[in-house]
């Protein structure tokens, strides 16, 4: 009875043994994990550059303090070799240390509107007027299907829908040879992320350029990084460094186009957020009227209803109903890039007296 | 060999962590799909309950699934659209236009939802239980895109033991690792180096361009959907779960109906088995009723799709032609001949034409509207220079287009040759693969197409 007792006892015991070793995949899991760790170490660096593009906080901490141990492993290991190697052939530049902050050469006096980061629990309201544009630029020739002007519009992910939309609608003119180009995510508040300033100075240095179109700021409403720290957005500190940021961009590219047309935000759905696009809409009115070739041009009418308030359907040129802006409640739909374009190629159209599209 | 069935703590698990993932965009998509598993709970129950009234509650269940689509996905579409066609006759009704958030992959789970209540009804499954139900509605690799799964298919999964084979790990990590490179090189590349800018700027691309263009599109939605459904295969296969297939290689198809055995499979047969057939059961049998139900149920697919014309208009192409095929088998065999194309050059013609009306109804698809469309396929007469067409995108595209030629069993064969490397060479490979996706990838994750539908 013995044997057949323990037997009986240990059958079971192997069996539920074998169950559980099958059931669960160990060798699936380890080669997942195994291949994740891999390939983070591999990609080491570029790792910690976008937990470094984090906004501050605990998670930014977290992540880059993880992604510091994967580099410094991976470099123990030589693993971060191939993908220097490949960065070198493909000429790739880590964009761990972003370029100095260009400076305004312009006088740039300091308002400062707020103490802390505004907390709106209503819809805010800008002193809009039903002039969309601070300035004329008039334009600096007169362009022709043989000599046309050349633009260039470009932004952050607001010129997603609104770009293609002027571009197609300063096409049909036949005197505007236009380009353009969006960056997801960026702003001027994170040249770690993506050097707005730098770009823009390469880009214009290389290309032949008559009109900028410039738009960011959706991205903006973030702390401003300093070499004295982190500076909360909407502080009296945060406003001064915008402003700088801002004020130098506009004479980085004064001096390198003849006209400027800088799109201020519109207004967004959620209060809180309006009211920082507000905020930065100002700073961008303000710095663009000290500039003789920067027009700012207001969205913020442009899509607000009747009251004055934020609305995601708009009536379109036949006065039909349309959906203009995403689900997200900040971004434009095709019409809502449609609605903007319009109002931008109209201001060019006056300022560069071009012929009506299809004439 | 094999484990036990999912307990029920799996179950919960695979819930919890699906609703987690899903309400990761908005918790209010968690809200909605809670509300539809519910829903077709209490329905599914109504059915077992009183089986002689089962047809009047699967038409309860159908009319509150595609109520709550039409409310969500279409709501705005159907009024702007209204008020556009009364506004020229004087009428401007007072019509309340509210944003409606649109969930992630409403489409989807509410088919999939339709297809239980219809096999319930059909016999081929029996009442699920409440977790189980939610497991399959909410099941996180294809709650988003799909594949559009049966009940009679999943369900079995979540009460049958788990069998090794459905733990093939290099499998699943071949599937994953497939469908990364898909979606976050080819893809992306395709889309930045020529697509995005012939569909938005069409004006500034020269017949050449949006002609390469176009076939780039053609490409691209197949190699992004395809790596969605490889991920979405392989993140189930590493769970136990086996999802169908997808795909299988569309773009060598002879016929659109063939094409259409061949894509988005799991959507098709859907169309076939819950809207096709009882349209054909219902209807009368005359020739023109069966050609027109083709043609509806295509532009039923289109408009699933997307509250936007382009998609109606794009079923349409596919449905006209389907109907066209359909006219040509029957006349062919009424006079006894042999069906078209099944040999050598005539297959190799009707390929072609097969290849290039799938590409052409793609431009409408792909199009912000029919309008745009046109501009776009305007261009094929504007001759000009093609900066913008370079070898390495010739060599994606043609790369792309070849690999659906190449037999099948060469894939089972690298993927035999991965399985046969062993767990560290594996893991080696998939470490490096993911700097090659990083390297060659776009900054930050590109959104899927068909997760907007």
């Amino acid at each position: 009875m013995k044997p057949s007792t323990l037997e009986a006892q240990t059958r079971p015991r192997r069996a539920r043994h074998a169950i559980r070793r099958h059931w669960f995949p160990w060798s699936n899991v380890l080669v997942l994990v195994g291949a994740l760790l891999f390939g983070a170490m591999l990609n080491g660096r570029a790792l910690l550059s976008t937990a470094s593009s984090l906004q501050p906080g605990w998670e930014r901490t977290l992540m880059t303090a993880a992604a510091q141990l994967l580099v410094d492993t991976g470099e123990v290991l030589h693993l971060d070799v191939p993908r220097e190697m490949i960065d070198r052939e493909l000429r790739r530049v880590p964009t761990t240390t972003p370029a100095p902050i260009p400076q305004p050469t312009t006088t740039t006096t300091t308002i400062v509107t707020t103490t802390s980061a505004p907390a709106a629990t209503t819809q805010p309201q800008q002193t809009t007027t039903t002039i969309p544009t601070t300035t004329t630029l008039p334009g600096v020739f007169t362009p022709t299907r043989e000599s046309p002007a050349h633009l260039w519009v470009a932004g952050d992910s607001l010129t997603e829908r609104f770009g293609p939309s002027l571009v197609n609608l300063l096409a049909d003119t036949g005197v505007i040879d236009s380009r353009r180009q969006v960056e997801y995510s960026t702003g001027l508040t994170r040249p770690d992320f993506f050097d707005w300033p730098r770009h823009l100075e390469q880009e214009l240095t290389g290309n032949t350029t008559d009109i900028l179109v410039f738009m960011v700021g959706a991205n903006d409403g973030q702390p401003i990084q300093t070499s004295a720290g982190w500076i909360p957005f909407g502080t009296d500190g945060w406003v001064e460094e915008y402003r700088l940021r801002v004020a130098g961009t506009m004479d980085l590219v004064a001096d390198l186009v003849p006209t400027i047309y800088w799109i201020g935000q519109p207004i967004a759905r959620s209060n809180e957020y309006s009211a920082k696009m507000a905020l930065m809409d100002e700073i961008y009115e303000t710095e663009a009227a000290r500039r003789p070739n920067v027009g700012y041009i207001d969205t913020w009418a442009l899509f607000s209803d009747s009251d004055g308030n934020y609305s995601a359907y708009l009536p379109d040129a036949t006065g039909t109903e349309v959906l203009m802006r995403s689900s997200d409640g900040i971004h434009l739909t095709v019409d809502g890039g449609d609605r903007l374009a319009v109002l931008v190629g109209e201001v060019i159209g006056t300022d560069w007296t071009l012929p009506d599209p299809g004439e | 060999m094999a484990a036990p069935a999912p307990s029920s703590n799996l179950k919960w698990s695979l819930l919890s962590a699906s609703w987690v993932f899903y309400g990761w965009w908005d918790w209010r998509f968690v809200v909605l799909l809670a509300a539809v598993i519910g829903t077709t709970h209490l329905v599914a129950t109504a059915m077992a309950t009183w089986p002689k009234s089962q047809r009047a509650w699967l038409t309860v269940g159908i009319i509150a699934d595609l109520g709550l689509l039409g409310f969500f996905k279409y709501y705005g579409f159907f009024v702007t659209s209204f008020l556009g066609l009364l506004r020229p006759l004087g009428l401007t009704p007072q019509i309340p236009l509210f944003e409606v958030f649109l969930p992630i992959g409403i489409s989807f789970y509410i088919f999939e939802s339709i297809a239980y209540l219809m096999e319930l009804r059909r016999g081929i499954v029996g009442r699920l239980p409440l977790l189980d139900l939610g497991t399959y509605l909410s099941f996180f690799p294809k709650v988003l895109s799909g594949p559009i799964t049966r009940p009679s298919e999943f369900g079995p999964q979540l009460t049958r033991p788990i069998a090794s084979s459905d733990l093939d790990g290099p499998r699943a990590f071949w599937l994953l690792g497939r469908g990364l490179f898909k979606k976050l090189v080819i893809a992306s590349y395709i889309g930045s180096a020529i697509t995005d800018g012939v569909f938005t700027t069409p004006g500034q691309y020269s017949a050449l361009e949006a002609l390469v263009g176009i076939y780039g599109y053609t490409a691209l939605i197949y190699v992004d959907f395809s790596a969605y459904t490889d991920m979405a295969r392989g993140v189930g296969m590493l769970l136990g779960f086996t999802l169908p297939e997808n795909f299988r290689r569309p773009y060598t198809a002879t016929s659109i109906r063939d094409f259409w055995s061949r894509w988005h499979m799991t959507l098709t047969r859907w169309l076939r088995d819950f809207l096709f057939q009882p349209l054909v059961v219902s209807g009368s049998r005359g020739r023109a009723t069966r050609l027109g139900n083709l043609v509806l149920v295509m532009l039923l697919a289109g408009l699933w799709h997307g509250a936007a014309w382009t998609f109606v208009v794009w079923g349409g192409i596919h449905g006209v032609a389907m109907a066209w095929e359909r006219l040509r088998r029957e006349r062919r065999r009424s006079q006894g001949r042999t069906p078209d194309g099944t040999t050598g050059w005539a297959k190799l013609r009707r390929r072609f034409l097969t290849f290039h009306l799938v590409a052409f109804a793609w431009v409408f698809f792909r199009a912000d509207s029919v309008s745009a469309a046109f501009d776009v396929l305007a261009r094929l007469g504007s001759f000009g220079p093609a900066p913008g067409v370079t070898p390495l995108l010739i060599l994606v595209l043609a790369s792309v287009f070849a690999l659906q030629y190449f037999p099948e069993s060469w894939s089972g064969r690298v993927l035999g040759g991965f399985r046969r490397i062993g767990p560290v060479l594996q893991t080696a490979a998939l470490g490096g693969l993911l700097l090659v996706v990083d390297v060659l990838g776009p900054e930050g994750v590109p959104a899927f197409i068909y997760t907007r539908f």
